[in-house]
């Protein structure tokens, strides 16, 4: 048995199956491909899996991490499982983890994130701007946003913030996409 | 930086409504599509995790596509996203392949349940396909009704351009090559050639004789089904092990309108199992029927998939269970069921009133199942009983009670820590194609008295006793037995709101009551007695079962004699000929 670390996407429909269901997504998807979990102890035994920081539905991610406990995983194997994914959900790459590995969490304690708003573009940059718990926020291209901040404050949670501070009305007047989740810079 | 889900018109809807995934798809399914082929769409009149479970749907799926058939879903979408496509004028789509399902060549609807006609209308509706089939011109899709509703048609026939009736299977090939070779040519043509197919009505084109199509041989197991992302009420690899029931309970229309039974062979349902759960996998197998303990290969299957499952850690599980000592060992082999919970349905408090629904279930037969169960481990029962039945007395509705306070009982002999014994008493609906469907239905008024009196006789705090609200009985009474007459009441109760009448937290009696009025109809004409001399508006369907053979039926139900179960003792009930 290994631990190895697998980066995916949810694109399209995929971004509303709720973070919740991962584990079963991931593990079915393997179970197609041949792929053997480890399973943990106790009453109910399951795939061991775990995940970064809740990514909220509505979201697009392009590289989200996920490490799991896996009796075997090679680069056949991999393509296997990639073709077993269900629509909107692709693997991007994987990498077997040395023990000692931080968990995910203490591996990334960052996201950086594209933010756009179908609204009021001036409002949105305003909130960003000021808001301290974002580390750096860039205009690019589109009107998007992108900003990198602590996931000591989850995206759901800045998704909120950016609500009720009246940037916009909902949900629906956000594009969001997470494009990866961060160390910290080396030395820190 | 290229996001294409953004420029989806329905991204933004989608981002306001309750549980989006209902209408995102991202499932599992090895799926393609054909340009040119005759366009599926597979309609649920409920919403997706509902849908998802339904078994049907993961049948025909497969074998229209293997008729070269582009196939697809769709799924009642719920209020709120009703509302916001209203406003949006967006078109309702399909799950899979995004086409709006007007665009669709046909459009088959499963009706499995009397509540759910609204929601009909609304798929239609929100489709922009008029919700009368007088309505709809050349270029509109062909809207067809199957399932268990297809055989009581008239409550809905003016809102289907045709409904099939009996399997699937034995219609669809038929029906999909005349309705690929007629595309483009008038549509009352086009009705007029697939009335000529066995089991098919056509309502525009009025009543004649329609015998039900049956498949005489169980068909192939799915080489793989779809496989739902997000958590469906009922989330397993499932394969039927046969259809029919020989059992004849008399209050049970399912058990009449799919005789006779069909079996696989038990050969086809291991190698069926272990082939789904590796395409799909699922972690959990099912193994479905109306009543699996009865199926002849059962110990064969079970003590093969029991082994080969477990070692891949995957749960086998049986949905119903018959209350008799081999149904409990059955279950107890099941080394993966939790011994938490097992599931009985006695449906009647005493041995006469049993004797009467043909429940064949003796008070031994209970005594020595709960003493087997509790024996084996399980600490929670859950038993359901129905109130209303023919000749019911109070003494039979006491019987409840008595029959859960003995298993208390029972548990307690066993010493059980913490035994819990729930109970569910719904109230009974006499259905058409069934010995009941000359009975009267018990009132609202009725059955919450019963339901109360009931409840009241209980003393025990370790049984818990509910039963259902009366008021959704009452509606589904009303359409069980209906005619033509009832559809202007459905669509009328739609203009005012009503949506999934199933369930509890959107139902509203009043809204119907006021659509009866509205359209001069008494619903407590469906409800009562009905004449032996009546002539049904269903009866124009042969189910195969003689209606003959119903009344006969019933007249035993009346002296409380019983019935055997017709693969032990055949009584010529018509379903058979002897060739299957």
């Amino acid at each position: 048995m290994a631990r190895y670390r697998v980066f995916y996407a949810k694109r399209a429909g995929a971004c509303f199956v709720p973070h919740i269901v991962m584990p079963t997504v991931f593990s079915r998807s393997a179970a197609r491909a041949g792929v053997v979990f480890k399973l943990t102890e106790g009453f109910s035994p399951h795939a061991k899996i775990s995940f970064g920081s809740e990514l909220p539905v509505g979201v697009v991610a392009l590289n989200e991490p996920a490490d799991v406990w896996l009796e075997h995983l090679d680069d056949d194997l991999f393509e296997r499982w990639k073709l077993a994914m269900p629509e909107g959900f692709s693997l991007q790459s994987y990498q077997e983890l040395p023990e000692g590995t931080p968990s995910i969490g203490k591996s990334f304690p960052l996201s950086r994130c594209l933010i756009k708003s179908r609204a009021d573009s001036n409002l949105l940059e305003e909130f960003l701007l000021r808001n301290e718990k974002i580390i750096s926020c860039v205009k690019c291209e589109d009107d998007f946003f992108e900003v990198l901040f602590e996931n000591t404050m989850s995206f759901g949670a800045l998704i909120r913030l950016i609500i009720s501070s009246d940037v916009v009305k909902g949900w629906y007047e956000l594009c969001l996409v997470r494009k990866n989740l961060e160390g910290l810079p080396n030395g820190q | 930086m290229n996001f294409p889900e953004f420029d989806n018109p329905y991204w933004p809807i989608l981002a306001q409504v309750q549980r989006p995934s209902r209408y995102s798809g991202s499932e599992w399914r090895a799926a393609s599509f054909k340009a040119d082929s005759l366009s599926f769409c597979l309609a649920f009149p409920d919403v997706y995790e509902i849908g998802m479970s339904y078994y049907g749907f993961q049948i025909l799926e497969p074998f229209l596509s293997s008729l070269g058939v582009n196939v697809d879903r769709v799924y009642c979408p719920w209020l709120d996203f009703e509302k916001i496509l209203r406003t949006s004028s967006l078109p309702l789509i399909s799950v899979e392949s995004k086409t709006p399902i007007k665009d669709f060549d046909a459009v088959g609807f499963t009706l499995q349940h009397e509540l759910g006609y609204t929601n009909i209308l609304t798929i239609l509706d929100l489709s922009g396909i008029p919700i009368r089939a007088e309505f709809r011109g050349d270029k509109d899709p062909i809207v067809i009704g199957g399932g268990a509703g297809a055989l009581i048609p008239g409550p809905i026939s003016p809102f289907f351009d045709m409904f099939c009736v009996g399997d699937g299977e034995a219609i669809l090939p038929e029906l999909c090559t005349i309705l690929s070779e007629t595309r483009g040519m008038p549509r009352a043509e086009r009705l007029s050639l697939c009335y000529e197919i066995t089991g098919v009505y056509v309502p525009s084109l009025g009543k004649k004789k329609i015998k039900r199509a049956i498949l005489k041989q169980m068909p192939p197991v799915p080489e793989s089904l779809i496989v739902p992302s997000v958590a469906t009420v009922h989330d397993r690899a499932a394969v039927e092990v046969f259809r029919g029931c020989s059992r004849g309970c008399r209050f049970c229309q399912a058990g009449f309108i799919t005789r006779p039974v069909r079996e696989r062979s038990a050969r086809d349902v291991i190698d069926g199992v272990l082939n789904l759960v590796r395409t799909t996998g699922w972690e959990e197998a099912g193994l479905l029927s109306l009543a699996t303990c009865d199926f002849s290969g059962i110990s064969e299957v079970m003590g093969e998939l029991s082994s080969k499952l477990g070692a891949d850690g995957v749960k086998l599980s049986l949905p119903s269970l018959r209350m008799d000592g081999f149904s409990v060992e059955l279950a107890a082999e099941l080394h993966s069921v939790k011994r938490g919970s097992l599931t009985f349905a006695p449906e009647a408090g005493t041995q006469r009133l049993r004797d009467v629904i043909n429940k064949g279930i003796s008070d031994d037969d209970i005594e020595n199942t709960l003493s087997l169960a509790f024996s084996k481990g399980w600490n929670r029962i859950k038993l359901y009983f129905m109130m209303g039945l023919p000749t019911e007395t109070t003494e039979d509705l006491a019987g409840i009670v008595t029959v859960s306070e003995r298993a208390l009982a029972i548990a307690r002999e066993h010493k059980v820590g913490r035994p819990e014994i729930n109970v569910s008493v719904a109230g009974f609906v006499p259905k058409a194609h069934t010995p009941f469907q000359w009975e009267a239905q018990n009132s609202i008024t009725k059955l919450r008295e019963k339901g109360r009196m009931v409840k009241g006789l209980n003393r025990s705090k370790k049984i818990s006793l509910s039963y259902h609200e009366p008021e959704q009985t009452f509606l589904e009474g009303i359409f069980a037995r209906g005619d033509e007459k009832l559809a202007d009441a459905v669509e009328a109760a739609w203009l005012d709101g009503a949506r999934f009448d199933n369930w509890s937290e959107t139902f509203n009696l009043s809204r119907w009551l006021g659509a009866f009025e509205k359209c001069g109809i008494d619903p407590l004409e469906y409800t009562q007695a009905r004449g032996f001399d009546e002539i049904f508006s269903w009866d124009f369907i042969d189910i195969g079962v003689t209606k003959d053979f119903l009344l006969s039926e019933m007249e035993r139900a009346v002296v409380g004699k019983t019935t055997s179960d017709c693969r032990l003792l055949c009584e010529r009930c018509g379903a058979c000929d002897g060739s299957i």
